[in-house]
């Protein structure tokens, strides 16, 4: 057979192999909630607590990197990921299987009020709640992704008990967001990690490493950190299970932007609705931010 | 201002995953002939995309960035890159030797391939940097010289790794042929 015809054949091959992978893989993939960013993803802290003080909303660091692994999840026992780092691998490991739990954080940074969240397995079902400088509560918020790139938000406003409801606002970008980058809603809250996917997804994508040992709440830690940019990020993880229960961003000009104390907590469904109580006003918009 | 410019940036993005994630898997599962595998590559490769999207989405050919990352995630793998590494070096090595591939002539007669299973097969069972350059040359239709831009080895190493593998695919296909007729029923 001539090479022109082997090679013809070999493209049909190629060809016929191509056509036998199953449209649901890619749909897998292109259904993940990808945060695609922009020139101003990374605000110096001055100009976050700057924006914070004028109200505008707070901008730090962007960490948007959802969902766990398409593959991994829909073919569970087939194939190899490519070797991690072993300790890297054990914390996804209780991450996954932590999944099962309702993910909670508590985040607090410079010139933004403390921010408190829930979160489903997936992170598709996300409650903030923020707080002021005196530990009162002025909003809860629910996000509920209603399909890929769709999200809802629920907003209640207990400073003038007022509430909304918005549709297709941008997802909920964790660690803060430059007004543009994140929600529509409650901009102005210091906003770490949102769920334990999106925490599995942060652990395969930006090389961390073992940095160093510590105590957390009592707890023997060990700490995991990476770097992007100028900006770095340490987890302290629980020693006896592997799991997350701190996040420290920082930058070399403020080496805390943003902590935040990770809870596994069983699910409590109460946590992932929201009802506006009784005698708050519908408005258009009840963001406080 | 931003917020549009934002938006805009996540409308083309959003394009951008619907137009090319169907390729970008293709390719993939091609590269690794693992299909979860293939899907968790084409997921990084999109991850790491859109950390750069306000940068590509100016490029002229988004998805050539994007089959780039692929094709790096696919070497980067630390068990992968020593094979690749040792299979460049050994092609290298051909040729410090004068290593000529045309001794084995192009036009060598080959065994017509009726059962495209058994190339598909054959293919499978290729090293993965015999099976990228043919995927890279054969499915994404880029040049030797592309090819040796991406795979950051030269021309010459595409050529022969690619050569190399035909080889290898005919020997296969020859084998098979051969097989078949010894032990093809008397009725056939």
């Amino acid at each position: 057979m001539p090479t022109d015809t082997f090679e013809t054949e070999l493209r049909a091959a190629f060809d016929d192999i191509a056509a036998g992978i199953p449209d649901a893989a890619a749909a897998r993939v292109a259904e993940h909630r990808y945060a695609p960013r922009s020139r101003r993803r990374v605000v110096i802290p001055a100009a976050c607590v700057a924006i914070a003080v004028a109200g505008a909303g707070a901008g730090a660091l962007v960490l948007n990197r959802q969902s766990s692994h398409a593959g991994r999840a829909a073919h569970a026992g087939t194939g190899a990921q490519a070797p991690r780092v072993q300790l890297i691998a054990q914390v996804r490991k209780a991450v996954a299987a932590a999944n099962g739990d309702m993910f909670h954080a508590v985040s607090t940074a410079a010139g933004a009020p403390r921010g408190e969240r829930w979160a489903s397995a997936d992170g598709s079902r996300l409650h903030i709640a923020v707080f002021d400088a005196a530990g009162t509560k002025t909003e809860d918020i629910l996000y509920v992704t209603t399909s890929p790139g769709h999200v809802d938000a629920t907003v209640v406003n207990d400073a003038n008990h007022t509430w909304s409801q918005e549709s297709d606002v941008l997802p909920p970008v964790p660690a803060g967001a430059t007004p543009a980058q994140g929600p529509a809603v409650a901009k102005n809250v210091a906003q770490g990690p949102t769920s334990a996917a999106q925490i599995e997804q942060m652990l395969v994508a930006d090389g961390f490493t073992k940095t160093g040992t510590g105590v957390v709440d009592g707890m023997a830690t060990y700490t995991i950190s990476a770097t992007l940019g100028d900006t770095t990020i340490a987890i302290a993880v629980d020693d006896s299970t592997n799991l997350p229960v701190h996040v420290h961003i920082g930058q070399p000009a403020n080496p805390s932007i943003v902590d935040s104390s990770i809870q596994w907590l069983p699910v409590d469904q109460s946590l992932l609705t929201l009802t506006p109580p009784a005698g708050y006003t519908h408005v258009a918009n009840a963001d406080a931010s | 201002m931003t917020n549009k410019r934002t938006r805009d940036a996540r409308r083309q993005f959003d394009a951008f995953v619907r137009d090319s994630t169907s390729g970008l898997v293709r390719t993939a599962y091609l590269l690794t002939f693992d299909l979860a595998e293939a899907e968790d590559l084409a997921q990084e490769t999109f991850t790491r995309v859109a950390a750069r999207w306000d940068s590509i989405r100016h490029m002229e050919h988004p998805r050539a960035y994007a089959r780039r990352v692929l094709v790096h995630l696919v070497y980067d793998g630390a068990s992968r890159r020593a094979r690749w590494r040792a299979e460049l070096s050994a092609a290298t090595h051909d040729d410090a030797r004068g290593f000529e591939p045309a001794d084995r002539s192009a036009s060598a007669p080959f065994a017509r391939i009726d059962d495209m299973t058994v190339l598909q097969r054959a293919l499978a069972a290729l090293p993965e940097v015999q099976r990228a350059v043919l995927v890279l040359r054969y499915f994404e239709d880029l040049t030797e010289a592309q090819i040796a831009d991406l795979l950051g080895c030269s021309p010459g190493t595409v050529k022969k790794a690619t050569w190399r593998a035909m080889a290898r695919l005919r020997d296969t296909i020859e084998a098979h042929s051969t097989g078949c007729a010894d032990h093809a029923p008397a009725t056939r």
